[in-house]
């Protein structure tokens, strides 16, 4: 199954600062769409007001299957807590997990995977050590990296991702995940995401947040 | 053994109906005045009535939870939740409101007795083990096998394999099966307990404060054991706790109560990283 993402006119402030400011944004099966920013640009709020972490205070985020059209802003708590758990793949920090349990389970058990995909997943983010290792023995950087083997493995058809690890592996993973049709939105810091991106045939686009606002590069 | 159910179908953006659905539930202890509605609350600051000293455990609580689903009810000591639960859980009867178990008529006015809806729709994981209707003086086992024989399990080498099965899962020391119970750990015997719920998972599964009273290490490994059990269930879970990080392992949803209201409803993250009600503000800024 695929999805389509449509973010039209978000706002979000906390108390009286508001970090996105009218924010606009769309995303397609087979792309990924790149927004760059410093931080403290609001990178983070993004992520979470894409994935139902965060209630917009206005504009729409929406996801459609073609068939369904939701709304993360206006949907209600208990078809937020299905769109996260089936449909939307987020790495926006370390996951929620009993701190004794090994990180193979706790990717296996994020992810809707089986262990040996999740052992395969930890393995190809560079994390191949950590496997039997329990999540709450490791820093705060590694809960990091199993997060996103969490985020990459399984089969949800849309990926956000804030600053997923620098390294090319990660980015071919990235690049192969919308090359199987998957919708994959990365926040990243200027420079980080868009250099270090490996050559693909992958459709990319890139934008750069910037006091709430979102400029988009020309194609 | 594998304690994980057939997946279910997940392509779908909605959520299926739900397995549970809990309506305008109020439970008030006392004779209640006209006055009582203005009086208490989250508003009002109190859930005791100034005019005629009637406490209001909890007041218009409606819920839905879905299959597979973990809801979290959190809120301080005396906010109501433990009075919701036992309202769900038969122990008490609400005043007004309904309760409905796969859209089969009220639970909370069914003419089956008790004892059976408690051994086939809605199972409750007690804070403290032996407080539940364990037997101390009984094997963990045994504990565990009675629970097989009252949902009608006669073999008793089929019960024997199914009782050591379900403890292994849950990580009881099978050198210590035939132990009498007063011989465990809280946490150990919280283990017994949970075994016990999954006897046969039911339609709805109510935890009250599963790891509380233990120290942060048997917590820890407890937690594990809470998440495989929540896992097996098809049913609706509700966990009520006042201990955050447990409801951000355990649960996708929360509802936050606060002098007998839910003030406010929310996925996990929206609650305790951007939380709206300024009770909640309050709670979630006061994680240690």
């Amino acid at each position: 199954m695929n999805v389509r993402l449509r973010v039209d006119g978000l706002w979000k402030a906390f108390g009286d600062e508001a970090v996105l400011r009218s924010v606009s944004l769309a995303a397609g099966p087979g792309e990924v769409v790149t927004v760059t920013g410093v931080p403290g640009s609001g990178r983070t709020t993004l992520v979470r007001c894409l994935t139902g972490g965060y209630r917009p205070d206005a504009g729409a985020v929406i996801v459609d299957d073609g068939t369904t059209e939701v709304d993360l802003a206006t949907a209600d708590a208990r078809t937020l807590a299905w769109l996260r758990r089936h449909h939307i793949a987020a790495l926006d920090g370390p996951l929620a997990a009993p701190p004794r349990q090994a990180c193979a389970e706790v990717v296996a058990r994020a992810a809707g995977i089986d262990r040996s995909t999740a052992v395969a997943a930890l393995e190809r983010v560079g994390a191949g050590a950590a496997v039997s290792v329990p999540v709450g023995r490791l820093r705060p950087a590694a809960q990091r990296t199993v997060a996103l083997a969490a985020a990459l493995a399984g089969d949800r058809p849309l990926g956000v991702l804030d600053e997923p690890t620098p390294d090319p592996a990660v980015r071919a993973w990235i690049d192969e995940l919308a090359s199987c049709g998957r919708t994959v939105v990365v926040v990243d810091a200027p420079g980080g995401g868009a250099a270090a991106m490996v050559p693909s045939s992958v459709r990319h686009r890139v934008g750069h947040l910037e006091q709430g606002v979102v400029a988009w590069q020309e194609p | 053994m594998s304690l994980l159910a057939a997946p279910p179908d997940t392509t779908g953006l909605l959520p299926p109906g739900p397995v549970l659905t809990v309506r305008g539930i109020s439970r008030r202890f006392g004779p209640g005045c006209p006055r009582c509605a203005e009086l208490t609350g989250s508003d009002a600051g109190t859930n005791r009535c100034a005019a005629c000293g009637t406490v209001v455990g909890v007041r218009r609580a409606s819920f839905e939870v879905g299959p597979g689903e973990v809801l979290g009810i959190l809120g301080e000591s005396g906010s109501g939740k433990t009075t919701l639960l036992r309202t769900l859980h038969l122990d008490l009867r609400p005043d007004v409101g309904s309760c409905v178990v796969r859209g089969e008529g009220d639970l909370l006015r069914s003419d089956r007795p008790a004892e059976e809806l408690h051994r086939s729709v809605v199972v409750m994981v007690h804070q403290n083990a032996l407080a539940a209707g364990l037997h101390p003086k009984l094997a963990a086992e045994s504990n565990v096998a009675e629970r097989l024989l009252a949902v009608g399990w006669r073999d008793v080498d089929a019960i024997h394999e199914r009782v050591r099965e379900l403890l292994v899962a849950l990580e009881v020391d099978p050198a210590r099966h035939r132990d009498p119970l007063a011989t465990f750990s809280g946490g150990m015997a919280q283990r017994v307990q949970l075994a016990r719920a999954l006897v046969e998972p039911p339609p709805v599964l109510l935890l009250d404060e599963p790891t509380t009273g233990l120290d942060p290490s048997v917590q820890a490994g407890l937690l594990e054991a809470v998440q495989r059990v929540t896992d097996a269930v098809e049913g609706a879970t509700v966990v009520v706790t006042h201990d955050l990080g447990v409801v951000r392992v355990l649960a996708g949803r929360v509802v936050v109560m606060h002098h007998g209201e839910i003030v406010e409803e929310g996925v996990v993250d929206q609650i305790l990283e951007d939380p709206r009600h300024p009770y909640t503000q309050l709670l979630v800024s006061s994680r240690l």
